[in-house]
């Protein structure tokens, strides 16, 4: 998977669970403020990406400072998927 | 349920001025956040007198966790002294009373030295009403509080109920209108304007019915709660009252201060631990689920918050109190990776609570651990803080 394809599909995800709906999920805009994504929708929606991808985030990066953009988390699931490859 | 109007009386209206729109994110709860307001506009320091005291509570029967009580559902807004006074050294809190207007409150002189917060009830509106008036008029804003299932700015409008505190800083009764603001950002409250006297009078004697797997369907009837703030004429934030509350966090959180005849702190929390690791085998049903996904993930971030408000009122104490330079430094360090430990901690509930893997209880426990290494470290330096 490329790197674009894994921030189309995570871009996707966000803007199903979005509670300030938008068109377009921006890779650097902050997903708290622009999209009302607060704690509880980030879990939720880091428990499906991990589904999506096979993949476990570590405890320590569940939190909005850690993932405060959708560009944090397709970096996050990018490296995630290139390790699992080497 | 229109304003009661005395008949052939004038209509009048007021307005405060300059009230506090105080929000900080590691305030405690809505209460908190508009206690805050009132006391600044009263011309106080939220971050000290509204300081609650360092703790951690559980207790193994109901498996409820708390910080200074335990975080247990109530059915009613009626509390006791006891109930009410376990976190604040500044402040006193009578026991809930029905306001009668023949016998108005006023300040206590055995608490003359406190900032008095008074919790009212009255089940007839137009009481409520005359007093709510009465306290505008007199330039007080007024805490009130309303079930968020009847006010429209708020999402959880005719979908959700719950309790809530706004503050009401004018009426105009020529109009049917309050001002009023809530900016409680933690439950996505961001009002600042007017509402119908109609609606938020409503809002005011709501039953709030409420409905969850750990209690089943109950309801809290609000019966036009609201609050008063005075200070007492021998108020003042003192050395030693600023030290009283670091001693009490350090006997609370060493277990050797109980609460509500409850020994808390540090072994608490190894006993809270241990009882997690111990559901590893269980069957995550509706109730565990619950447990996980609302209520634990609910309490640990009220810890993660208590943990920064802790912080913030150290660094507001270390301009009043000497305590050395390296020890503040850290505290602050230790009570910050406490703070982002329970916010993970409340994270990983929330995601054993969708994702049902006993595997990240786990992670959780660990997370558990690292909180108690940090507040371990904070317990000796509040000691050295206290000496």
């Amino acid at each position: 998977m490329t790197k674009e394809e894994i921030e189309l599909k995570i871009c996707e995800m966000i803007k199903e669970r979005a509670p300030i709906p938008s068109d377009t999920i921006r890779l650097d805009e902050d997903l708290r403020e622009n999209y009302g994504v607060d704690s509880l929708v980030l879990v939720e929606l880091l428990v499906e990406i991990e589904c999506a991808f096979d993949i476990t985030f570590d405890s320590s990066s569940l939190t909005n400072e850690f993932f405060s953009t959708a560009g944090t988390i397709a970096d996050y699931v990018y490296q995630r998927l290139a390790a699992a490859i080497l | 349920m229109s304003a009661p109007y005395e008949v052939g009386a004038a209509k009048s209206k007021r307005s405060i001025p300059d009230v506090p729109r105080y929000f900080v994110p590691h305030v405690g709860d809505c209460f908190a956040n508009a206690y805050g307001a009132v006391a600044k506009h009263m011309g106080l320091n939220p971050e000290l007198v509204l300081a609650d005291y360092l703790c951690f509570m559980y207790d193994e029967q109901t498996e409820y966790i708390g910080i200074n009580f335990l975080g247990r559902y109530s059915t009613s807004v009626e509390f006791t002294e006891e109930e009410l006074n376990s976190s604040m050294e500044f402040a006193y809190l009578p026991p809930t009373a029905i306001y009668l207007e023949q016998n108005k409150p006023g300040l206590l002189p055995e608490y003359k030295d406190r900032l008095q917060i008074r919790l009212l009830i009255q089940d007839d509106p137009a009481i409520a009403y005359r007093r709510t008036k009465e306290l505008l008029d007199a330039g007080r804003p007024v805490i009130a509080v309303v079930d968020l299932h009847g006010v429209s700015y708020h999402r959880a409008f005719k979908r959700e109920h719950g309790i809530h505190a706004v503050v009401l800083t004018g009426y105009d009764e020529e109009n049917q209108i309050y001002e009023l603001f809530d900016k409680y950002k933690l439950s996505s409250s961001d009002f600042d304007g007017t509402l119908p006297m109609e609606e938020i009078m409503q809002a005011r004697s709501a039953l709030c019915l409420q409905n969850n797997p750990i209690t089943g369907p109950f309801s809290r009837p609000v019966r036009n709660l609201w609050m008063e703030l005075e200070v007492g004429e021998e108020f003042r934030v003192t050395e030693e009252r600023i030290r009283a509350i670091i001693r009490q966090s350090s006997l609370r959180m060493k277990g050797l201060q109980p609460v509500h005849g409850r020994v808390c702190g540090l072994e608490r929390l190894e006993a809270f631990r241990q009882s997690l690791l111990d559901k590893k085998e269980i069957v995550f049903d509706e109730l565990e689920v619950y447990r996980f996904r609302t209520y634990y993930n609910r309490s640990m971030k009220g810890l993660s918050r208590q943990r920064k408000r802790f912080q913030a009122f150290i660094q507001e104490a270390s301009a009043l109190i000497s305590i050395p330079g390296d020890v503040c430094a850290e505290l602050n360090e230790e009570l910050e990776a406490s703070a982002m430990r329970w916010d993970i901690a409340a994270n990983l509930s929330l995601k054993l609570g969708i994702a049902r893997k006993p595997a990240i209880l786990d992670e959780l426990c660990e997370q558990l651990r690292f909180i108690r290494e940090a507040e371990t470290k904070v317990v000796g330096y509040l000691d050295r803080c206290a000496e």
